[in-house]
C-alpha cells in the first residue's frame, strides 16, 4: 500500500504534516488502524522516506500528450457518394 | 329508431367520403413526389413525402423520404429518417452511413457501414477515409479531456478495429499510457499487474510505473507471490534502476533502491522452490546490467539498457547484442563478453529453459545451432543445451541426457560450466539411480579437455573422484567409464594423492577385466598384449596364472591330438615370451613342447 496515499500526503510532506494526516486519517476509517500506523512509521523513517519517494510517485506527463503526428486536418466535405449499391 | 338509422348511415357515408378524399390526396403527393423526384427537386420531393408520412406512415416510403432527403443534402434529416426506418438493405445502409459521415457522426456512419459485405475498392476506400475522420476526432477528445475518455476512445478503436490502421495503432497505444496513468493515480496495483503484459516498456514512464507497481504490490501483504511476478519484479526493477532517466531520478538513492529490490525478493523468494534460481536470477541479471553500463558508449550516449527478457519483450535484442559484438574490447576478459552477448542473443530459449519448456527450449536449438559462427549464439545454444541435458539427468532419461548433452558442438569455454553443473547435479540428488551417475561419468569423460582455473579444477577432481569410489563400490558402473572418469579427474588435478591412487585402483580393475574378457574368449594373444602393456603387477600375475593353468591343463593331457598340442604350446610360448622373456615357465613350456614334438615324430 502506498502510505502517501493512506494520509492523503504529497512528497513535501513534513514530520507535523504526517502525524496530523495521520490523526485525520484515523477519524476517517477509510483506512485499519494498522494500515494508518504503519503508513505513518514508514513515512516517519529517515532511511526509508527518500526510497518510499522514489516508489511512491511517477511523472505522468510524458503519457498524457499524444505523440500524434502533426497531419493536415480532414474533413468530410469532399466526400463523394458513391454509386455502386443497388 | 328509424332516424337514429338514418344518422348512422349519414355518419358512414361521411366517414367513406372522407377516406376517399384522404387516399385522393395521398395519390395526389405520392405523384406529386414521384414527379419532383424524377425531375430532381428531392428537396420539394422530401417536403412532399413527409406530409405524405404525417397522414398515412408506411416505412418503406420512409426509406424514400430518407433517400430524398439525402439527395437534397439534408444530412442530418437524412440519418433521422433512416434510423427511424430501420434499413436493411445494402443501399440503405450505404446512403445512412454516408449521411452520418457528412454530419460528422462518424462512429454512426461505420455502424451502418458494417452492415455492409462488400469488399469495392472505392467503398472501402471511403470507409477508410471515415475511419481516419473518426480517429482525427478521437484524438481532438484525448487532447481535450485525456484521463476521462479513454475508456470511451478505447472502446471505439475496438469496435471498428481501428488500430489496424498506423494511427489508430498509435492512438491504442496512446490509451494504454493513459490507462496507466489512471491506474496509477487512482493507486490500482493489482489492475496495473494484471495489464503488465500488454505494457510497451520502451516508454521510461511506462517502465517507471510497472517496477513501481510491482513493487508496490510486493511491499503489500502478500502471502502467495509466483514465480513468474517475481521474474516481472526482477526484469521492471533492474530495467527501471538502469535506465538512463529514471536512474537519474533516483539520484543518489539508486544503489540504496537496488539493495532495497534485493531484499524484497530474498523475502518473498524463502516461500518459492523456484527461490534459490530467482536470486541467481537477480545476481545474474544485475551483473551483465552492470557490465552493459560501464561501457563507455553507453555512459556517453545514454543508452537505454536492460534485462535480456525485456530486451526481447522491448525488441531491443538485437540492439543490445550489436552493441556488445562491436565494443569486445571494453569487456575485461573474453568470457564475460561472449557470457553477455549470448544472454541477449538467445533471451528466448533461455527464457523458455528457466520457464521449464525444455522440449521446445530444444526445438530453438536447431536454429541456433545453424549459426555456429557467431560466438554468442554458440555459447548460448550450448547453455541452452546444457540446461535440457541436466533436465533430462535428473528426470532419470540417462540416454537423452547424453545424446544431448555430448550431441553439440563442442564448446571449449563451455565445457568447464558444463562440468560444474553436472558435479552440482551429482552433489545435489545423492540418493539418484546409478544409471544416472554413470551417464554423468559418461558425460564428463566424453567433454573435451579444458583447462578451467586451479581452484575449479582442485573441486572437480574431487566431486569426480567421491563419485568414482561410489560406483567403483556398489560395482554397477563399467570399469573402463570409472577409468575414463579417473583418468579425467588426475588430468584436472595431478596433485590429488587419492584421486591417483583411486585412478590406480580403477585402471587395474580395468585392465584385469579386459584381460579376464580375453582369457575367457581362449584369445591368449590379446591377454598377452594387454598383461605387457599393464604397468601393474596384479595383472601380469593374472595373465602367468591363467597361463600355468593352460600348461597344466596340457601336462594333463587335456587335448584332442599332438598336433593341437603343440599349437596352443606354442601360442603359448609366445604369449608369455611377449609379457617377460625371463619367466621360469618359458623354459616349461620349451620342455614340454620339445617332448610332444619327439612324440609326433615316433609316430
Amino acid at each position: 500500500m502506498n502510505p502517501y496515499k493512506i494520509l492523503g500526503l504529497s512528497a513535501e510532506a513534513t514530520a507535523k504534516e504526517i502525524i496530523a494526516a495521520a490523526t485525520k486519517s484515523l477519524r476517517e476509517k477509510k483506512y485499519s488502524a494498522r494500515e494508518i500506523a504503519e503508513a505513518r512509521q514508514q513515512l516517519m523513517n529517515p532511511e526509508l522516506r527518500p526510497l518510499l519517494d522514489f516508489i511512491c510517485f511517477v511523472d505522468l506527463e510524458p503519457l498524457l500528450t499524444s505523440s500524434r503526428l502533426a497531419t493536415e486536418p480532414l474533413g468530410s466535405d469532399d466526400l463523394k457518394l458513391l454509386e455502386i449499391f443497388v | 329508431m328509424r332516424q337514429h338509422t338514418c344518422f348512422a348511415s349519414l355518419q358512414w357515408l361521411f366517414k367513406k367520403r372522407r377516406a376517399a378524399q384522404v387516399e385522393a390526396d395521398c395519390q395526389r403527393l405520392l405523384e406529386a413526389a414521384e414527379q419532383a423526384e424524377a425531375t430532381n427537386d428531392h428537396l420539394r420531393a422530401a417536403g412532399l413525402l413527409e406530409q405524405l408520412q404525417t397522414v398515412r406512415p408506411d416505412s418503406k416510403r420512409l426509406r424514400r423520404l430518407a433517400y430524398c432527403r439525402l439527395r437534397a443534402g439534408q444530412w442530418q434529416e437524412a440519418v433521422e429518417a433512416y434510423t427511424v426506418a430501420d434499413c436493411f438493405s445494402p443501399i440503405d445502409c450505404y446512403h445512412a452511413g454516408f449521411a452520418a459521415a457528412k454530419v460528422g457522426r462518424f462512429a454512426d456512419s461505420l455502424r451502418f457501414w458494417q452492415r455492409i459485405d462488400s469488399a469495392h475498392p472505392d467503398f472501402l476506400a471511403q470507409k477508410e477515409r471515415v475511419c481516419q475522420l473518426l480517429l482525427q476526432e478521437l484524438y481532438h477528445h484525448l487532447d481535450e479531456q485525456p484521463i476521462e475518455r479513454e475508456e470511451e476512445v478505447r472502446q471505439l478503436v475496438k469496435e471498428f478495429s481501428l488500430d489496424a490502421l498506423p494511427s489508430g495503432k498509435e492512438l491504442l497505444a496512446h490509451c494504454n499510457h493513459l490507462r496507466l496513468a489512471r491506474l496509477w493515480q487512482e493507486d490500482q496495483v493489482e489492475e496495473l499487474m494484471a495489464m503488465a503484459d500488454q505494457n510497451d516498456l520502451r516508454y521510461a514512464t511506462v517502465l517507471e510505473i510497472q517496477a513501481k507497481a510491482t513493487c508496490q504490490f510486493l511491499l503489500g501483504d502478500r502471502t502467495a507471490v509466483s514465480a513468474p511476478l517475481l521474474r516481472q519484479f526482477i526484469d521492471s526493477w533492474l530495467s527501471a534502476l538502469f535506465h538512463p532517466k529514471i536512474s537519474q531520478e533516483a539520484g543518489e538513492q539508486r544503489q540504496a533502491l537496488l539493495d532495497f529490490g534485493e531484499n524484497l525478493l530474498r523475502r518473498h523468494s524463502t516461500r518459492l522452490h523456484e527461490g534459490p534460481q530467482l536470486i541467481q536470477e537477480w545476481e545474474e541479471n544485475l551483473a551483465l546490467l552492470n557490465r552493459l553500463a560501464q561501457l563507455p558508449a553507453v555512459q556517453e550516449q545514454a543508452l537505454p539498457i536492460c534485462t535480456p527478457t525485456l530486451a526481447l519483450r522491448t525488441g531491443l535484442s538485437d540492439q543490445l547484442c550489436t552493441l556488445i559484438r562491436e565494443r569486445r574490447d571494453d569487456f575485461s576478459n573474453s568470457k564475460e563478453w561472449i557470457e553477455t552477448g549470448a544472454a541477449y542473443a538467445v533471451a528466448e530459449a533461455l527464457l523458455l529453459v528457466r520457464s521449464t519448456m525444455y522440449e521446445t527450449a530444444l526445438k530453438e536449438l536447431v536454429s541456433l545451432e545453424e549459426q555456429r559462427d557467431d560466438p554468442f549464439l554458440a555459447y548460448g545454444a550450448a547453455q541452452v543445451r546444457t540446461a535440457c541435458g541436466l533436465e533430462a539427468l535428473r528426470h532419470g532419461r540417462c540416454r537423452e541426457a547424453e545424446e544431448i548433452l555430448v550431441g553439440g558442438e563442442p564448446q571449449a569455454v563451455w565445457s568447464v560450466e558444463l562440468e560444474k553443473q553436472l558435479l552440482t547435479v551429482l552433489a545435489q540428488e545423492n540418493g539418484q539411480e546409478t544409471p544416472c551417475l554413470a551417464a554423468c561419468l559418461s558425460i564428463l569423460s566424453l567433454l573435451p579437455k579444458s583447462s578451467p582455473p586451479e581452484e575449479i579444477a582442485r573441486a572437480l577432481c574431487i566431486a569426480l573422484t567421491k563419485l568414482a569410489v561410489r560406483l567403483h563400490n556398489s560395482k554397477k558402473a563399467r570399469p573402463q567409464l570409472l577409468a575414463a572418469a579417473m583418468q579425467k579427474a588426475v588430468a584436472l588435478n595431478p596433485d590429488d594423492e587419492f584421486a591417483r591412487m583411486m585412478l590406480e585402483e580403477v585402471s587395474i580393475a580395468f585392465e584385469l577385466a579386459e584381460l579376464h574378457e580375453a582369457i575367457d574368449q581362449g584369445w591368449l594373444s590379446k591377454a598377452a598384449r594387454i598383461a605387457a602393456a599393464s604397468r601393474y603387477e596384479q595383472v601380469v600375475e593374472q595373465f602367468f596364472g591363467a597361463a600355468q593353468q593352460v600348461a597344466v591343463q596340457l601336462e594333463q593331457g587335456d587335448y584332442p591330438d599332438t598336433e593341437a598340442a603343440i599349437l596352443i604350446l606354442e601360442d603359448l610360448l609366445r604369449s608369455v615370451t611377449r609379457v617377460d622373456t625371463s619367466h621360469q615357465m618359458i623354459g616349461e613350456i620349451q620342455r614340454s613342447l620339445d617332448d610332444l614334438r619327439l612324440k609326433q615324430e615316433m609316430a
